[in-house]
């Protein structure tokens, strides 16, 4: 499993460590949650097809419930009131009630991460200074929604740390981690929560779908324009000159046709993907440097530049076929490093590693390299858009 | 004030909070009603024993849930999702007739197989978008991306069928049709272009017509160049390189990708 699906399971099911759960029917359930839940991992390519199939899923509203009922409000007038009448020497006292809770705070603490559900369990445990009685301890955790803040800041220490290492560009996935942020920090409640976090389906895989466009659009694009470039290369070669130059008419032909499809149907011209940062890299053939895609590897950067002149002096423009190819390029375009691709990549890991060095969320992915040695969990090579 | 009264107080707190959203209703009223039934007490042995039994001890754990499933119906009421809605109202029914019903989780295998249906239908229909866009843009004497599209059109308009459902009845569906980010002339193009497709396989005589009346008219002018052909062809290839460079991005949505670390080398 990719290192970074296998963490985010880990952060999801790791806040059921944070409850003493005695009910068998739901033990049973988060089991079978959890089991579920894996396999979606498993039979995801990437982080970003599972963070797609997640929400699809069903798995996210199921999550929500299970820790609603997890979490569900101490039956103070129960059994708590009960032992309260029984004799003084039966009582636990606040602080040996709320000691119940160190075992989950001790593993959320081993995560190294999770610093805001770390400050809820010391919030908790601090009520025994607060309270002197039962009564008291639960209007503290009621009124200040301490054991809801076990989860909800759980998850924003998940959710914020995934975002600190999202490339800013990425809006899609930034607005999706923004808005789980937004909503646990407002959330009040399960049932709020499960609302939330359902209408979210959808929204997210708007956000999902739209993104893809940003991406193959100006990929087809720069791949058809590299298509073209290549064609007019092997015609210069002369090996085949009449079939080949047939391959030139019809890629530009192809182009053309390309580039019209966008501006009809998008609404994008090349002044536009280009002016867009996050369109723009994805005319130079992106491919992630490391797990995240935040850092990434990319061709030349002056190929844009030839794009536009291929394609406007070249495919757009009157010129013939012949003028076009007995005309040398002013510009030409750059290609894909080959016989010292391995060497440069090594470096650029190396080079990507130092730049994310101050991101938690790559911090904790060393941990997760340390402790994959050994086992069977694949960590993440590819890129989830990546063309190569 | 006494214990009594400070339990009155922490069940004002969870009626003050499940009133806060408008989503709790049912546990809004089982608290109101144990709140009331608590200051109708004048000992703990008596709200113990008026607790257990008038039902208190159980009916807050079916209002939570009760809550939920009101709740999660509404998000799917929300996003369309016909079938996942009356899947929560029924058992929301069942749970409200019969609270022992809570502990059975087969509904939510169910409710995850709704939503899978939805993902991969979603996911053909995007699949048939963009080979429709891969289409519009390809090479005509390129097979692997003119047929191929085609093909991959076709393999995923049966798809569909196979799912029980069809391309032209999932167009007409307004949850599908708000993924693809097109306006409604776009997207009618899109639906009679598809449709157009199925039974294409190779492109017409008008399509590649063009393409050999130019090479006609070029090569006339080109066969005797040769030289001249390569010499440029030779120019162009000593002024290309292979090149990567290592992107980082900006700090926030308002700046530009950072391009360092190039590395070269001869083309």
């Amino acid at each position: 499993m990719d290192a970074s699906i296998q963490q985010t399971i880990s952060g999801y099911t790791a806040v059921f460590d944070s409850f003493t759960i005695s009910d068998d029917a739901l033990k049973k359930d988060i089991e079978d949650f959890i089991n579920d839940f894996n396999a979606v991992g498993e039979n995801s390519n990437d982080i970003m097809d599972f963070m797609a199939k997640f929400p699809a899923s069903g798995l996210q509203e199921k999550y929500s419930n299970l820790i609603a009922r997890a979490s569900a409000p101490p039956p103070v007038s129960a059994e708590t009131n009960a032992t309260e009448e029984k004799p003084a020497g039966a009582l636990p006292t606040v602080k040996e009630f709320l000691e119940q809770y160190r075992e989950s705070y001790n593993a959320v603490k081993g995560a190294g991460y999770r610093t805001r559900a770390e400050k809820a369990y010391e919030n908790i445990f601090a009520v025994a200074d607060r309270a002197d009685n039962l009564i008291d301890m639960n209007i503290i955790l009621e009124r200040e929604q301490l054991l809801w803040k076990i989860v909800t800041e759980d998850l924003l220490d998940i959710y914020q740390t995934v975002l600190d290492a999202t490339d800013p560009l990425n809006l899609a996935v930034v607005s999706r981690f923004q808005r789980m942020i937004k909503t646990c920090g407002e959330a009040t409640c399960d049932e709020d929560l499960a609302y939330r976090t359902g209408v979210d389906i959808s929204i997210n895989q708007r956000q999902t779908y739209s993104l893809i466009s940003t991406i193959f659009v100006p990929v087809m694009l720069a791949k058809s324009l590299m298509e073209y470039d290549k064609m007019k290369r092997i015609f210069r070669t002369w090996l085949a000159p009449e079939k080949d130059l047939l391959g030139v008419i019809s890629m530009r032909g192809a182009v053309r046709k390309t580039y019209e499809f966008i501006v009809k149907t998008y609404g994008w011209d090349f002044d536009y993907m280009v002016n867009d940062q996050w369109m723009k890299m994805w005319l130079i053939a992106p491919t992630a440097i490391d797990a995240n895609g935040r850092i990434r590897k990319t061709l030349d950067p002056q190929n844009i530049e030839t794009f536009r002149k291929q394609l406007f002096d070249d495919v757009l423009s009157d010129r013939t076929i012949d003028d076009i190819l007995l005309t040398e390029q002013e510009r030409v375009l750059f290609f894909a490093l080959d016989k010292r691709q391995n060497e440069v990549l090594t470096s650029y890991t190396r080079a990507a590693a130092e730049l994310n060095a101050d991101i938690v969320f790559f911090q904790y992915l060393d941990q997760l390299k340390a402790a994959a040695a050994g086992s069977d969990i694949k960590l993440p090579e590819a890129d989830p858009y990546s063309q190569d | 004030m006494n214990k009594i009264q400070r339990t009155v107080e922490y069940y004002q707190l969870l009626i003050d909070k499940f009133q806060k959203t408008g989503l709790s209703p049912e546990q809004l009223r089982i608290y109101k009603e144990i709140k009331e039934l608590v200051e109708g007490c004048s000992s703990y042995e008596e709200i113990q024993s008026r607790m257990k039994n008038e039902g208190y001890w159980e009916s807050p754990g079916q209002a939570l849930y009760l809550d939920r499933m009101m709740a999660q119906k509404n998000a799917a009421k929300e996003n369309g999702f016909v079938e996942l809605e009356a899947l929560y109202q029924s058992r929301y029914d069942e749970v409200k007739a019969d609270s022992s019903k809570m502990h059975d989780a087969s509904y939510s295998s169910k409710a995850m197989s709704i939503l899978a249906q939805y993902s991969n239908i979603m996911d053909t229909m995007f699949g048939i978008y963009t080979e429709y866009c891969y289409h519009s843009s390809a090479n005509v004497y390129d097979d692997l991306s003119y047929r191929g599209s085609l093909n991959n059109i076709r393999e995923k308009h049966a798809l569909l069928e196979s799912m029980g459902t069809s391309f032209s009845e999932v167009s007409k569906n307004s949850y599908y049709r708000e993924h693809i980010d097109l306006s409604d002339s776009k997207y009618q193009l899109f639906l009679t272009t598809v449709e157009s497709l199925l039974n294409k396989h190779e492109p017409d005589r008008s399509e590649v017509e063009p393409f050999e009346e130019t090479l006609k008219v070029a090569w006339e002018k080109l066969k005797d160049k040769k030289a001249e052909v390569q010499r440029i062809g030779k120019l162009e290839d000593a002024r290309t390189r292979k090149s990567f460079f290592l992107a980082v991005p900006p700090p926030d949505k308002n700046g530009s990708y950072e391009l360092i670390n190039n590395e070269q080398e001869e083309f």
